[in-house]
């Protein structure tokens, strides 16, 4: 069955320069990359100074990191394909893929651009985590940065010769890799200086990233002790003595640092909720700009022709931030192409006499496709991702979805009404995503299966309608169900929330006009659950029997 | 009531690990105890003394070289290597025990493992016993005269010394001629009846290495190249080690 059959396609421009939001590690590199693939790129910095001169360098990595940055900083400094942007942000961003109009101010000035991609590229943040240490800055205490900024020093350097430093990492927050890197950096700095010992105090030593296991395994044969502790150490005196009970050794060991070097946590840039505030992309755990959705790609946002990079969607170090920007210039590649794009006419179509504009649509939609003009909303066939919310949400029904549109299902629901020899009548409007696969497979691996069961493919529970509901009992269904993915495993975000409150209304609707609640029924499962599938199905008629066949028919 | 703390800080004076570090191949992986325990809840002298093996390697890693050397713990390992065997990341503890043992001054060593080793420096018998070449020859001679004797089956067992040309070259435990000469006889009787081409040697035979276990490096040496050299210039091809 092939939903897209005599699709009449179309051609259209779209816009192919690239907007790149965030001027560190990530965003460089995003700039380099995709001005190399021959789109012009606007690079966006809120600070004056591009990423090598912002911050510490020890937090870009290791020296060729920091060389390798370096070099492609100049390049796009020179690259006629880049515009560089320094103390500037984005006001607004108002369109769709292939076509966004960025808004950008820099002193007084509003700068609009048309792009038709758009890049967030933020870096991560650093803050001290001293009072979780019980610990107040002082001249033996110092945060990782400080640190980091001694070893940079060969002046200050000096002052290490002959001291005894502790480190404090993971007891004051959950371990990570790139926050047990830059100890590991330092330690290593600090065994080359004459006569300075280290000790680290260590809730759990995260290395599962490149390289580590190698720096910790070398730190240890150049002699740093490490300590693995369950929870945090005694410090007394703001630290001049650290002691923990040692199950080894089984006594208290107590060590009088003359420095001791308090872990920094990394975090999401506060610019993130901003930004996604502006791009209308969706903000997951801890401010980082990516749902916790198994769905989701990786660099992709819920927006079409919106990415996210790096320390925008979780904390990464230089290596995986670039990988992310290698994988969103081949998407950017993909989508831009040659500025022209071919899309199939009726993907989805908006009635001029009904449409009221009355922004249903425009708020539903979780993929930001839609935007209006002056006679009807305008849902962009590049943007949408035909989930059909917007369908089933319109309250004039002014939107059909190719493929799945209301007459054909409503043709569907009508035929799907079977009689089979006094057998339960029983509709199951799957989503094309999960339920419909488990449905093949428990038909394929002949599982059980109730005679009179009908599917109905949805692109997603979100195209539901109540209306589909209503006619499947007005058809004379003696059951209906509703199936949809899991809670937070939709690809659209949303779809399957809307197909739980619409099955709640129709559970309301049902009860005034006396038809039991039980004949309609909603249920979460996965492409991968056939005999699931099958108990739910058999369920179902199992309680149809019980009730009875429908009074309607 | 617990011990006191350990203090560490200032210059860490850990001179004894590193030292050992040199000795040994790769370091003998000694920085790289990830504290699992392994090694302790196998080894035979785990909770003697208080001590165990990851217990002293912690304490050599935080520079206590005082307290480990002194601990009459060393003396306890047997060297069984059960420790290395299962430890994951190899950690050559043995070595790091004998060389605690090598620190102690040689008459502070423990009095039965050094007296035997100073018996098996006496002569060239190298026997943690002291008994001569000649003594050794003699009771062979007269325990194999006696057994021809009485079990007619073994008239022709042979139990050879400094046969040239011998195929394997056996040794011998010290205590055996002297206190249970019987007990040489039943590995005779094997190789007789398995028509094995053998010999002991008239220096050299003594089996145990006591001065290894002294931690007397030299002595050691001197005992293992007597009966190496032996077993050379008896053109045997292999060496059977029966201690």
């Amino acid at each position: 069955m092939t939903d897209m059959k005599h699709t009449d396609m179309e051609e259209i421009n779209i816009a192919t320069d690239v907007l790149v939001l965030g001027g560190g590690l990530t965003g460089i590199k995003a700039a380099s990359e995709i001005a190399g693939s021959g789109y012009k790129v606007v690079l966006v910095e809120k600070d004056a100074e591009l990423g090598s001169q912002k911050g510490s360098k020890s937090l870009i990595g290791s020296e060729e990191e920091y060389k390798g940055l370096q070099d492609l900083e100049d390049k796009i400094k020179t690259d006629s394909n880049v515009e560089i942007l320094t103390q500037a942000s984005l006001v607004s961003a108002a369109g769709v893929t292939g076509d966004f109009t960025a808004r950008l101010s820099k002193g007084e000035e509003v700068i609009e651009h048309n792009v038709g991609a758009i890049v967030v590229a933020t870096d991560f943040a650093t803050g001290a985590l001293n009072e979780k240490y019980g610990l107040s800055p002082a001249d033996n205490v110092l945060t990782q940065s400080r640190m980091d900024e001694l070893l940079a020093s060969e002046a200050d350097k000096e002052k290490l010769s002959n001291r005894t430093v502790a480190f404090l990492v993971g007891l004051g927050q959950e371990g990570n890799p790139l926050v047990l890197e830059r100890v590991l950096r330092s330690v290593l700095a600090i065994q080359e200086i004459d006569g300075c010992d280290a000790y680290i105090y260590a809730g759990d030593l995260k290395v599962a990233s490149n390289g580590l296991e190698r720096m910790y395994k070398e730190s240890r044969e150049k002699g740093a002790v490490y300590f693995k502790l369950t929870e945090k150490p005694e410090i007394v005196e703001n630290g001049k003595t650290i002691s923990f009970f040692d199950p080894v050794a089984r006594r208290n060991i107590e060590i009088s640092p003359d420095f001791i070097v308090v872990e920094e946590e990394m975090r999401a840039d506060h610019l993130n909720e901003e930004l996604a505030e502006i791009l209308r992309i969706d903000v997951g755990p801890l401010g980082f700009l990516q749902k916790d959705n198994v769905h989701f790609f990786p660099v992709r946002s819920n927006r079409d022709g919106i990415f996210v990079a790096g320390s925008t969607r979780g904390i990464s170090g230089l290596p995986s931030a670039w990988t992310d920007v290698e994988n969103i210039a081949v998407e950017v590649r993909d989508l831009l192409g040659d500025g022209k794009k071919s899309v199939a006419k009726n993907k989805v179509v908006v009635d001029e006499d009904k449409c009221v504009i009355c922004l249903t649509c425009y708020r539903c939609c979780p993929h930001g496709a839609i935007y209006w003009g002056d006679k009807k909303a305008i849902i962009s066939p590049v943007a949408c991702q035909g989930c059909g919310i917007c369908a089933s949400e319109c309250p004039m029904d002014a939107i059909q979805i190719g493929g799945f549109n209301d007459e054909e299902i409503t043709e569907k629901v009508k035929s799907g009404v079977v009689s089979g020899n006094g057998t339960p009548r029983i509709l199951a409007f799957c989503c094309q995503n999960s339920a419909f696969e488990a449905g093949e497979m428990a038909d394929i691996f002949k599982m059980q299966f109730p005679d009179g069961l009908r599917m109905i493919k949805v692109p997603c529970a979100g195209k539901i309608d109540l209306d589909y509901i209503l006619n499947a009992f007005v058809a004379g269904a003696d059951g209906v169900m509703v199936m949809a993915c899991h809670p937070g495993n939709c690809k659209s975000d949303k779809g399957n929330t809307f197909a739980q409150w619409r099955v709640n209304d129709a559970y309301r609707m049902l009860e005034e006009v006396g038809l039991e609640k039980d004949r309609l029924c909603f249920a979460g499962i996965a492409s991968n659950m056939g005999s699931d599938f099958s108990s739910m199905v058999v369920d179902m008629e199992k309680r149809i029997n019980e009730l009875g066949l429908s009074p309607l028919k | 009531m617990a011990e006191e703390a350990i203090k560490l800080g200032g210059k860490r004076k850990s001179i004894f690990l590193d030292k050992v570090k040199e000795l040994l191949p790769e370091g003998g992986n000694l920085n790289l105890c990830l504290t699992c325990g392994a090694c302790s809840s196998g080894c035979p002298a785990t909770g003697l003394e208080d001590m165990d093996p990851r217990k002293f390697l912690r304490m050599a890693a935080l520079g206590m070289d005082e307290e480990i050397t002194k601990s009459p713990w060393v003396w306890m390992c047997t060297g069984c290597q059960r420790c290395i065997y299962v430890c994951p990341m190899k950690i050559d503890i043995p070595n790091l025990v004998y060389e605690a043992r090598a620190s102690w001054p040689r008459e502070e060593r423990p009095k039965g493992i050094l007296g035997s080793c100073d018996m098996a420096l006496r002569n060239d018998s190298c026997s943690a016993m002291g008994t001569s070449p000649d003594d050794f020859e003699f009771v062979v001679e007269d325990v194999l005269e006696e057994y021809r004797e009485a079990q007619p089956e073994f008239k022709d067992m042979q139990a050879p010394i400094d046969k040239q040309g011998a195929e394997f070259f056996l040794n011998q435990n010290s205590r055996e001629p002297v206190t249970e000469p019987d007990e040489m006889v039943p590995l005779w009787k094997i190789l007789h009846v398995a028509g094995v081409n053998w010999t002991y040697g008239s220096k050299g035979w003594g089996g145990e290495n006591y001065c290894m276990f002294l931690a007397d490096d030299k002595a050691w040496e001197h005992v293992t190249r007597i009966t190496a050299k032996q077993a050379d210039d008896l053109g045997c091809k292999i060496f059977l080690n029966t201690e």
